[in-house]
């Protein structure tokens, strides 16, 4: 996938607007010229800038002829939306179901769906998911002492 | 001075400070490997342990522990394209494309054997100039730290290679994004849409695991192929390569070891900044700039070099003036005093074959690292020949627990995905990464000086140039602007004259 | 492959049912955390390393230290308040709690919470640089009056510990916070640090954070804002030597969250009492220049009270 300059340039350079515009609202202090919108308000501007600047030179150098977005064929399209999908929802159970369920369950299912669906060897990602997810809880949880979550587990391990 | 040295030599040989070196550097070996897992968090989960110890087996485990931790970031940033520490990101680009031509032993040899040197350059400059370079650094006030900052953003965009516009844009999200949290002026909160999460602002090592891990993770998830076929490497066993390396490029790692000592020894500005700088320096003055981002060892050597100086530079305030150069001294001097070891002018005094002791510790801790460069080199072996399928969903949850671990909270996983989207969109537009990740881990040094200084001078701006040293190192960035900004209108024009 | 997975269930199962005759054990059965809500090798983060230290003696199970600093320590005082309340999850505290109300950061004190107990005193002092023309109190006092919205003071972000120590003392002097630039830093050492660059003319942090910076002959101490005078630092006269009547002093203090389970508490409130009086805690706390002071769960409530009413005073008239 190819974004184009003259997109990715209008983006930041709205981005850089936006900035600018929320940092107005900020409170200023009595007393000070210099408040907490200074920094923000110089980056904003700094990406209004250089996002116009690459807008105006991927429309000179392109001279008409551009694609704002460049896709790959289908088939690697198809295969990277399901990778992007298997992450994202991956994530998002850890971070919505960490605390209830505990992160040992969650890490299984992950790790076999992911597994299954790459390695498709069922009793070989099977023992791989049981396998990686104790190592993984021995490492974090028992061994550097990082308080991961364990939900319905906590006290059963 | 010698009857210091010698008791020195029977503290640090005791069975018992030899047996924590080891342990400890395994540990730092084993934490720092792991993305998300920093230097200073193996040193923090020391600290109960050494309580048990003697003062300065206590004090070795923290040096060991930290130098190797530093050292083994950079194993996942070559394997993997996952910096284990945001030091590996310097070099991270060149040490992965080295991976890729079947050059992993080479790599990671050679930021060990170069980690060693910088370690052991760093340490000699900490015995002979302690007391010099602790003055030196305590004339440093905002002012001079606000330009500072400016030099290594510089670098960002120096280090981004030729679309200076793009670098230029890359920086700018860098930037704003850490602006987001509690302003360092009013507290008040910035960007945070009402989240208490965000209040402390966005923490790096999500950030960096986000923007780096997970665009990684999805492109080995979206490939067809399922092993990794890396081929042969040049001919020739990794240690001569290395020799070779260490003959061609002993200036760049030697230049590396003394700026990373003394910006090691700047309080605030740690191995990070040190690996960035040295990176970008050695790469304004390379002899090869075509052969730079395509595998090539010579940042690995200026970074590598640099960064483990740097650890023994943070030591320098710290012994001298209890002063932490970074949060892992910040730590250690806290070790001291529960050891009852003062540290403060009169410690080189008082403690004479302390001082010493920790010396010999540096000097230990770093030889350390070539054996454990050796296990390195078997571990990335074996992880090479694990088949990429494997591989993928094992990051992602590796990813998901350091970011996680970091604040030991669900908004570290939120705040990596959250960026690694902006990579992926990054990556597509042909944004370099490298001046964002500077922009987050500085962003707030440059701002929150900046501010400082402006409320101390009441908003004059020529009071940035009223101070030495805040004056040269002003002069220094605007330097190399002008020269960057020449250079690239210069550049325009001859582009623009044969039509 | 089927055979495994039965096995590998029936195994599970279980392991199932015996831990969870174990889970009707006795508090506690399972490590615990102490949230910190500062950085590790920070002043509070090293109180709580080794308090855990002795915490573990006295519990008999790991107690691990999790730092979630940031956000001048709401997110972590926070976190700590809104834990789940079964015991296992506990914090050591700093003054800062009673700072967030007051200034209308966060609607938090310490009623969100259940005090266990005080462990200590830090307190804050005056200290300008070794070259510095003031000697005393009252000629720093005298240059202020002198020439106001001159002179620089630094400790601490606007609004944070050291600052509002500052502000106390302005009050207490009959002076407006408004005649000293206040110049932000990120916490007293790098407040005594912009003081010893020759930056700011004086810092209102603690001696202890200037503790070798003062034996290097870079910064003098004025005062201690101490109601006696520090141990460690014998020859620094008090504030009310001086004719101020003005003290000020961070605390720290385990606390954890609101209507935690009272079996835990009790074991809890024992175990902490023994470890914060422990001789290897109360040596390590003066080690660093810490001053010892124990107040156990309802003296420390009170004094927490107390503390937010002269913070809330303190803010007040500052906005007025």
């Amino acid at each position: 996938m190819q974004i184009h300059d003259t997109v990715i340039g209008t983006l930041l350079a709205l981005l850089g607007i936006a900035v600018v515009w929320h940092v107005s609202s900020f409170p200023s202090v009595a007393g000070q010229i210099y408040g907490p919108d200074l920094f923000p308000r110089l980056t904003g501007i700094g990406l209004l800038i250089f996002g116009g600047m690459l807008v105006l030179r991927g429309l000179r150098t392109a001279q008409g002829r551009w694609k704002g977005l460049a896709m790959p064929d289908a088939g690697t399209l198809r295969l990277g939306a399901l990778a992007a999908l298997y992450i994202l929802v991956a994530v998002l159970a850890l971070v919505l179901f960490g605390e209830t369920l505990g992160f040992q369950i969650l890490v299984f299912i992950i790790l076999l769906v992911g597994l299954i669906a790459s390695f498709r060897r069922p009793v070989a990602s099977l023992t791989l998911a049981v396998v990686l997810t104790v190592a993984f809880d021995m490492i974090f949880r028992v061994l550097l002492r990082v308080p991961v979550p364990s939900g319905v587990l906590t006290g059963v391990l | 001075m010698f009857s210091d040295l010698m008791s020195a030599v029977a503290l640090v040989g005791s069975p018992e400070t030899l047996f924590t070196i080891i342990v400890a550097s395994f540990f730092g070996f084993v934490v720092g490997a792991l993305p998300g897992l920093t230097a200073t968090m193996a040193v923090a989960l020391l600290i109960p342990i050494t309580f048990l110890l003697s003062p300065i087996a206590a004090i070795a485990s923290i040096v060991s522990a930290a130098a190797m931790s530093i050292f083994a970031g950079d194993i996942p940033a070559a394997l993997l394209r996952i910096p284990g520490t945001p030091a590996s990101a310097a070099y991270m680009d060149d040490a992965n494309a080295l991976v890729q031509k079947g050059e992993a032993g080479y790599v990671i040899g050679a930021s060990a054997v170069f980690g060693t040197i910088g370690g052991i350059i760093g340490t000699v400059i900490l015995i002979a100039a302690s007391p010099l370079l602790a003055d030196f650094a305590l004339t440093f006030s905002s002012f001079e730290f606000f330009w500072l900052g400016c030099l290594g953003l510089s670098c960002a965009v120096l280090v981004a290679g030729d679309d200076l516009l793009k670098g230029m844009a890359s920086l700018m999200i860098g930037l704003l994004i850490a602006s987001v949290g509690m302003d360092y002026t009013t507290g008040f909160p910035r960007f945070t849409f009402g989240s208490w999460a965000l209040l402390e602002g966005i923490s790096f090592i999500p950030a960096l695991i986000g923007m780096f891990a997970l665009p990684e993770i999805l492109r080995l998830l979206s490939q067809r192929a399922a092993v990794r076929k890396l081929p042969e490497g040049a001919p020739g066993s990794a240690l001569s390569k290395i020799g070779q390396a260490g003959r061609r490029y002993w200036w760049p790692s030697l230049r590396g070891s003394v700026m990373g000592t003394a910006i090691g020894a700047l309080p605030g500005a740690g191995a990070d900044i040190a690996a960035w700088i040295s990176v970008a320096v050695t790469r304004r003055a390379t002899r090869e700039p075509e052969k730079w981002g395509k595998g090539h060892i010579e940042p690995i050597v200026a970074g590598g070099s640099a960064n483990n100086a740097a650890l023994a530079g943070a030591w320098i305030p710290a012994l001298v003036f209890a002063i932490p150069g970074d949060t892992i001294t910040a730590i250690a001097i806290g070790v001291l005093y529960l050891k009852g070891v003062n540290p403060g002018p009169m410690i080189f005094i008082e403690n004479g074959s302390m001082v010493y002791a920790v010396f010999l510790v540096f000097l230990l801790a770093n030889l350390m690292l070539i054996p454990f460069g050796w296990l390195g080199i078997r571990i990335a072996r074996l992880v090479l020949q694990v088949p990429t399928t494997v591989i993928a969903p094992a990051l992602l949850i590796l990813a998901c627990l350091g970011a996680f671990a970091i604040n030991s909270d669900m908004s570290g996983l939120l705040i990596m995905l959250a960026l690694g989207g902006l990579a992926a969109i990054m990556n597509a537009s042909g944004l370099p990464l490298a001046p964002t990740v500077l922009g987050i881990v500085m962003g707030k040094i440059v701002e929150q000086n900046l501010m400082q200084s402006l409320i101390s001078t009441q908003g004059d701006l020529l009071a940035f140039f009223d101070r030495p040293g805040s004056a040269l190192l002003g002069v220094m960035t605007f330097a190399i602007w002008g020269f960057v900004l020449l250079r690239s209108l210069f550049a325009l024009a001859r582009r623009r004259s044969p039509r | 492959m089927f055979s495994i997975t039965r096995s590998a269930a029936a195994a599970l199962i279980a392991g199932l049912t015996m831990s969870a005759g174990a889970a009707l054990a006795e508090y506690p059965d399972r490590p615990i955390q102490m949230i910190v809500p500062y950085p590790a090798g920070g002043g509070t983060d090293i109180v709580a390393r080794t308090l855990a230290a002795e915490l573990e003696k006295e519990l008999g199970q790991p107690v691990s230290v999790v730092n979630r600093d940031g956000g001048g320590g709401i997110p972590g005082q926070t976190a700590i308040a809104r834990a789940r309340p079964d015991g296992y999850t506990i914090g050591l505290i700093a003054s800062d709690i009673s700072l967030y109300a007051p200034q209308g950061l966060a609607p938090l004190t310490y009623i969100d919470m259940t005090a266990i107990g005080q462990t200590n005193e830090l307190p804050g002092s005056v200290t300008v640089s070794a070259d510095s023309p003031y000697t005393s109190m009252e000629e720093l006092v005298a240059a202020i009056k002198a020439n106001p919205r001159t002179i620089k003071g630094t400790g601490a972000a606007p609004g944070a510990s050291w600052h509002a120590g500052f502000l106390g003392l302005m009050f207490a002097l009959g002076l407006s916070p408004e005649d000293v630039i206040w110049v932000p830093s990120q916490g007293g050492t790098k407040g005594h640090l912009d003081v010893a660059a020759g930056n700011s003319d004086f810092s209102t942090a603690s001696l202890v954070e200037a503790r070798a910076l003062i034996e290097g002959d870079k910064l003098r101490p004025l005062a201690t804002m101490a109601a006696e005078r520090v141990d460690i630092f014998s020859e620094v006269p008090t504030l009310k030597e001086q004719g101020i009547d003005y003290t000020y002093g961070l605390w720290h203090g385990v606390t954890g969250p609101k209507d935690i389970d009272p079996e835990a508490l009790e074991v809890l409130n024992r175990a902490v009492e023994a470890a914060a009086n422990s001789e290897s805690f109360i040596k390590a706390l003066e080690e660093r220049g810490f001053k010892h002071q124990w107040r156990p769960g309802a003296e420390f409530e009170d004094f927490m009270q107390e503390d937010l009413g002269r913070m809330q005073a303190i803010f007040s008239r500052l906005s007025q």
